[in-house]
């Protein structure tokens, strides 16, 4: 990666994408995707029964669901960006200049939304009487439009879970015929009306407080909605399912063996129909008996709903390794066609922002620094989260690290780890970094990371002369 | 050859990065009118959430510290503005963000990194920014008591919007001047470079102007608040009030925008610059009079010109916004020459490697089994059986001397290698609590994996009978669905040798 390292040692740098983007995705799909349908829903009733409490649940709904919107989820949207650029800007650089006529009719729509949910808002009190019926009509479009956001970002999602066809075809529509369009746009919308109608479930109680008789009648109606989706939401998540081992196995390094992604098929599995069924019970229960509902149970299927979402997601971020973008960049913001040339000359060799160019044994650990920075940080920190010295000790122990091993785990990792990337550089990198690798125990860092140490990394690392000599006499010895 | 990072220009050095390869979605030309168009209109809504606040802020201290209470009816009315130009002001970022991504890449990016824990920091302040903006719209009334809790949760939002501009600002500074880049340590030293702290004296006077102009509209519209009886909250008293914020910050403008002119680095100032700001300035000048003449107007006639107003603002922030583009270009034209070189550099170098690398791996295939197998061993077994086979102690068991590899019967070997093993297994009369040996039936095809197992049967002292393709292909075909991997207890121990 060609750019300033941003790098947080702590926490990783995945977390950071990953608790913006969850968090966006939970409002999006929860308090819009899904809202919005359930509001106008809720509105329409209220005109034509003429039972004005349907109309004052829905405007409370919408408020609750306006304030979040605006805030927390068009900030986290505008921070999947933003985190995106720091951590891997190669990676969404590239997707920009690929998918930008889907970008800029994403941009269109969404403000068209954010336009939308202003006026629906906004003029809710004012459009009564006679112009009541084209409110609600505003509060349909306002749900089309909150739909095609999520419709045309999944096609870039989907995309980067498949093999596509990226290299030949770096087009827009390659990402709308991927396989995996379909079936991940037909779980993910039962799953948002889903969201919505349980968070509806979650907020009626407290929404009617003034309102004790109609309390019933409000939960029933958020069961029966829930309801209504639920067998497509069984379905779409059994067709996901299904489509996703099948789109898999073009990655031919990420087998379905992979222990890790087994596992997490498995639970996705069970942990859908577990929520589904909870989710089944709970609703059929506020249809049937409604006074029964104690607040705090109606919270929980809610909260499952997030949780499912929030597992999805993280298994869809898994299957794409260890590529960020098929069969072109590698999560480690190596190209795979520019492999050829770093494992000849060395990543330091063709990076502009690095100290040391030439490894010498005097400065080895400092290149190690380097070469970890380039090649490691995407997605692991020293001793923090994903943090090497962990991974490590869990092999080799307390006992001070072999660095023949280090390098040669490294250098190998791929034939029998598939969702790692093969290392970059080339031999001798390899030696620095295992070298630098072996003495981080002893040696944690403080400041890593280009927002915080500059371009040329200062040497923060008061030991590393000791230790140099250490690494000169292991060298010898051996 | 390889391209030294200093790389000299006229007296400029700097790190020359290598942009991405892939082509542009639009021309350079396209792109750059949807980013001065795009970020224009982002700005103008920037400007009203910022000018806003702060203007709600004041009005309302104003009310409460001199007790006149009719200008909290007015910090009302301003405060209602601001919860829709902030949510415009978000969503329309998003496209000129788009074209700055695509066109500055690589300057956009470095710029970002280098001060990367503000630049993330936009996310959760401006969140609280607007959650703070909602509680003060809407418990205006339920705290009208508590006024000094609502006026720090107004504050609150005011700072917060006098602070995120800062950080934008030190972003799009910091991109244009590659040759500083290794000064900077963080967000902070990026602040303090020249030329930032005048661009943001600059953009909020133009805050205070754009939201100014924007109440005289509202007032003109008769829909700013509903008109009291109080002679202050008069529409055309409004007007003027507001015409005069819009005449001074635009006065202070002619000292705020000399300031940045003659404190930008001399080397992106060329003609292609001057030939739009000068033209822009001299709109300043007739914005100026008109504005001067507005505030002169009588109650029946004021705001008449205000079209003609809004015409002059729109000629001054295009001109402004255009030659703020042309200095950009200009200022990075001597490394963009570069950065385009080393690209096409590190793109040819890359497609020679790959040949080579081709033509390598060609030479290398064999039909030796065992040439083969070490092969495979190399890059597949070696990372946790080391390349003795004598594995790691404690965490991966032996090949060497395993009665697990030499069975004479291969079929538990094969097994393992498809389908991977956990939990306890014992090797060589040693105990290994927690084996996780991932299965490589995808990874390795049957003539690949029998190669690897012969050679791992007969290295390093082992001798055991090679394995054949078919065998693997039988086993293969008989467990073809187990999807998890095996245990020691599901196989059963290894029979010793015969």
């Amino acid at each position: 990666m060609d750019f300033p390292i941003f790098h947080l040692d702590g926490v990783g740098n995945r977390i950071l994408i990953a608790a913006i983007a969850i968090t966006h995705v939970l409002v999006n799909h929860g308090l819009a995707v899904g809202a919005m349908p359930l509001i106008a829903f809720l509105e329409w009733r209220g005109r034509v029964t003429g039972d004005n409490r349907w109309d004052k649940l829905a405007y409370r709904l919408l408020f609750f669901c306006f304030i979040i919107t605006t805030t927390l989820g068009a900030l986290t949207g505008v921070g999947i960006w933003l985190s995106a650029s720091l951590v891997n800007p190669y990676s969404i650089g590239s997707l920009l200049r690929v998918f930008f006529w889907g970008w800029f009719a994403e941009w269109i729509v969404f403000v068209t939304e954010v336009c939308l949910i202003l006026a629906y808002f906004l003029t809710w009190k004012k459009w009564t009487g006679e112009k009541k019926a084209r409110h609600n009509a505003l509060g349909w479009s306002l749900a089309v439009f909150s739909w095609i956001t999520m419709a045309l970002i999944v096609a870039v999602l989907a995309f980067m879970m498949n093999t596509g066809d990226w290299r030949n075809q770096p087009s827009f529509w390659t990402a709308f015929l991927n396989p995996l369009y379909l079936p991940q746009l037909s779980f993910r919308t039962p799953l948002a009306m889903v969201s919505a109608g349980l968070l509806g479930m979650c907020l009626v109680p407290w929404f009617t407080k003034d309102l004790p008789d109609f309390r019933a009648l409000a939960l029933r109606k958020m069961g029966q909605w829930v309801l209504a989706w639920l067998p497509l939401l069984a379905f779409g998540a059994w067709w996901y399912w299904t489509s996703v081992p099948r789109a898999m196995t073009g990655h031919l390094s990420v087998a379905l063996t992979t222990m890790q992604f087994t596992k997490w098929h498995e639970h996705l599995l069970t942990g859908a129909m577990w929520s589904v069924g909870f989710i089944l019970i709970a609703c059929l229960l506020a249809w049937l008996r409604p006074r029964w509902i104690p607040a705090p149970v109606a919270m929980l299927p809610f909260a499952l709903s997030l949780m499912l979402l929030g597992y999805f997601e993280r298994v869809r971020e898994f299957i794409r390794k260890p590529y960020v973008i098929p069969g072109y960049m590698f999560s480690n913001a190596y190209r795979v066609e520019d492999y050829a040339l770093l494992q000849r000359d060395g990543v330091l060799k063709h990076a502009s922002f690095v100290a040391t160019r030439e490894i010498t044994p005097r400065n080895r650990i400092e290149a190690g620094r380097d070469v970890f920075l380039l090649t490691c940080t995407r997605c692991h920190t020293t001793a923090g989260v994903n943090g090497v010295v962990q991974k490590f000790r869990a092999m080799y122990g307390d006992k001070p690290w072999d660095e023949t091993a280090i390098a040669t785990y490294v250098g190998t990792m791929h034939g029998a780890r598939p969702f790692m990337p093969p290392f970059p550089g080339n031999p001798t990198e390899l030696a620095a970094l295992s070298a630098y690798i072996a003495q981080l125990p002893g040696n944690p860092e403080t400041a890593l990371g280009a927002q915080r140490a500059g371009l040329h990394a200062a040497t923060t690392n008061t030991a590393a002369p000791a230790l140099l000599v250490r690494a000169q006499e292991n060298s010898v010895s051996r | 050859m390889i391209l030294p990072t200093l790389l000299a220009s006229a007296e400029l050095t700097a790190p020359v990065p290598r942009d991405l390869t892939l082509p542009l979605p639009l021309s350079e030309t396209a792109l750059a009118v949807m980013l001065v168009g795009t970020f224009l209109l982002h700005i103008l809504f920037v400007n009203l959430m910022v000018g806003g606040s702060l203007l709600t802020l004041f009005y309302e201290w104003r009310a409460r510290n001199a007790r006149r209470s009719h200008l909290d009816q007015l910090a009302h009315a301003i405060c209602q503005t601001i919860t829709v130009n902030k949510s415009l002001a978000v969503v329309l970022g998003v496209g000129p963000l788009l074209m700055m991504n695509l066109l500055y890449t690589v300057w956009f990016y470095s710029a970002n990194a280098l001060t990367g824990i503000a630049w993330i920091m936009v996310v959760p302040s401006v969140t609280v920014a607007f959650l703070l903006t909602y509680a003060q719209k809407y418990f205006w009334h339920s705290l009208e008591h508590r006024k000094g809790l609502h006026l720090a949760m107004g504050a609150g939002a005011a700072a917060l919007f006098l602070f995120i501009p800062l950080i934008f600002l030190t972003n799009v500074n910091l991109m244009l001047f590659p040759e500083r880049w290794s000064d900077v340590r963080g967000f902070l030293s990026a602040l303090l470079l020249p030329n930032v702290l005048q661009r943001y004296l600059h953009f909020l006077l133009a805050s205070l102007t754009a939201t100014a102009l924007f109440l005289v509209w509202k007032a003109k519209r008769g829909t700013l608040l509903e008109e009291a009886s109080h002679p202050d909250l008069k529409f055309p008293a409004l007007m003027r009030r507001f015409y005069r914020v819009a005449f001074g910050a635009t006065a202070l403008q002619f000292a705020a925008g000399p300031l940045v002119l003659f404190t930008l680095p001399r080397h992106g100032l060329d003609a292609s610059t001057l030939i739009f700001i000068l033209p822009g300035a001299a709109f300043g000048v007739l914005l100026l009079g008109l504005l001067w003449k507005e505030t002169r107007q009588p109650d029946n006639t004021i705001g008449n010109l205000l079209p003609a107003v809004a015409i002059l603002v729109f000629s001054v922030v295009t001109f402004m916004g255009t030659g703020r583009h042309k200095y950009r270009e200009a200022s990075l034209a001597w490394h963009r020459d570069l950065v385009i070189k080393a690209t096409a550099e590190f793109k040819k170098l890359s497609e020679q490697a790959r040949i080579e690398a081709a033509a390598r791996a060609a030479a290398e295939q064999s039909s030796d089994p065992l040439v083969l197998g070490e092969s495979i061993y190399k890059q597949t077994c070696v990372a946790c059986h080391q390349p003795t086979g004598q594995g790691l102690p404690g965490a991966f068991p032996p090949l060497a001397g395993s009665e697990w590899v030499m069975e004479t019967d291969p079929s538990r070997l094969i097994r393992i290698v498809l389908h991977g093993i956990e939990g306890p297994i014992r090797v060589r009369d040693v105990q290994y609590p927690g084996a996780a040996m991932p299965g490589h039936r995808d990874m390795l095809d049957d003539r690949k994996l029998a190669s690897v197992l012969t050679y791992v049967r007969q290295a390093w002292g082992n001798s055991a009978p090679p394995i054949a393709p078919e065998t693997v292909t039988q086993l293969r075909e008989a467990t073809a669905g187990r999807t998890k991997p095996w245990t020691e207890a599901e196989l059963g121990r290894p029979l010793p040798p015969p």
